[in-house]
């Protein structure tokens, strides 16, 4: 839609009292928690847990709208805000409640696929998988981009890593669960991977191969991947997510990153399989599995919006020249 | 059909989409500022995908083939590392 027509439709909705929609009991200060008896008085102080903005480019904008906090009745107020925009609106999960207790954004032990992890002098990223040397299955690594374990490139051999990252509350010595071992250099250009591994502490337990909510990684994708096809990831941030590839052999890709631009060749981009975004930062280290649980993929960057992208596996598993624990 | 296989013609059309995908940066040169071209699908076939961070024509003036190879264009922005901010 025109931007005057977002503007609008942003000021209806604002007008309107959303709130009405929820359940009254929805409204009490701690609800999402469980706690019941409140006082009157807080019965009055009624707030959405809901922001909304206007996003988009060259013409054609939409709603975006924030979810703050998970609310009883809090998908019907977002249903109607996406039929009043005509589905024309980016909702998104934000916000402290989600960011305390859901689990990839906390410490994990065992490690799972999937959880916040980082450099001690980065924010966070995401756990990948489990991998080793092949050959030698004895040795435990876990994978996830250079730019989450090795700093991009300005962490040295033996750092410590740590689960969950810095930015979740991870702090060394007491949330090392790692130390930075190989990782693929970033450079100006014709890079294929944004890859690394850390050696795993020897007190340290993992679930091997599992991804919550979906089972076991069953194997690497040798086959073609093609446009159209569905993927599925877990990372720090959003979670878990469904998306389709929407294009394959990515050439003379720009990525910003804190060091400089990276151009990168051979990439896969990925579409979010509904509104929200496949990924957001915070994801860059996940796994990329196809619907039969296939690894396809390490994840690493990405516009926020509608854009993922992501290193071929067989690349990742190549340059570090290690395989899939499974 | 199992999964795996492939019709010969598909390899054919992928083959002319990445001999396409070659050309494409220099034929967009100056007319967007072009991050990334790929490989997708349109209308059933390969095609040529041209992500832009912006574009200094009207879309309209925009190449919307490349010897035979339909070209997609998307506006994809500025592209980043996904770590937490």
């Amino acid at each position: 839609m025109r931007y005057e027509s977002a503007l609008g439709l942003k000021a209806e909705l604002i007008g309107e009292d959303l709130t009405r929609m929820l359940p009254t009991r929805a409204m009490l200060p701690h609800a999402a928690a469980g706690v019941r008896k409140v006082s009157a008085r807080a019965i009055t102080r009624r707030q959405l847990p809901l922001a909304m903005g206007i996003v988009g480019r060259n013409g054609k904008y939409r709603l975006a709208v924030r979810v703050q906090r998970v609310l009883p009745g809090i998908d019907a107020v977002v249903e109607h805000i996406r039929r009043t925009a005509r589905g024309e609106c980016e909702v998104r999960m934000v916000g402290r409640v989600v960011k305390q207790t859901v689990w990839h954004r906390s410490r994990n032990r065992p490690l799972l696929i999937g959880g916040s992890l980082g450099h001690v002098e980065t924010t966070a990223g995401t756990l990948g998988c489990f991998v080793h040397r092949a050959g030698r299955p004895d040795e435990d690594y876990l994978l996830s981009n250079n730019h989450v374990l090795a700093n991009e490139n300005l962490a040295r051999r033996g750092d410590a890593i740590v689960q969950q990252g810095p930015i979740d509350g991870g702090r060394s010595p007491r949330d090392v669960v790692a130390a930075l071992d190989r990782f693929v250099r970033l450079k100006a250009r014709r890079n294929r991977v944004d890859a690394a591994l850390g050696a795993l502490e020897d007190e340290v337990e993992y679930y091997v191969n599992w991804m919550e909510s979906f089972g076991d990684v069953t194997g690497v994708r040798t086959g073609m991947l093609d446009e159209g096809e569905t993927v599925y990831k877990i990372g720090r941030t959003t979670g878990v997510t469904r998306g389709r590839v929407s294009a394959i052999e990515v050439d003379g890709l720009e990525v910003e990153y804190d060091t400089g631009t990276m151009e990168f060749d051979g990439q896969l981009e990925i579409a979010p399989a509904g509104d929200e975004p496949f990924s957001l930062g915070g994801d860059s280290g996940s796994l990329i599995v196809d619907d039969r649980r296939r690894a396809v993929a390490l994840l690493f960057a990405g516009n926020d919006v509608d854009a993922t992208y992501a290193n071929p596996i067989g690349a990742v598993l190549d340059a570090l020249r290690i395989v899939l624990t499974l | 059909m199992k999964a795996g296989a492939r019709r010969k013609e598909d390899d054919l059309e992928l083959d002319a989409a990445r001999a396409a995908k070659a050309k494409a940066r220099s034929l967009f040169s100056g007319l967007a500022k072009v991050n990334g071209v790929g490989i997708t699908r349109a209308g059933g076939r390969y095609a040529v995908k041209v992500n832009c961070e912006s574009l200094n024509v009207p879309e309209t003036e925009l190449p919307d083939e490349i010897d035979g190879v339909p070209v997609v264009v998307d506006i994809t922005g500025p592209i980043r590392k996904q770590s937490a901010r």
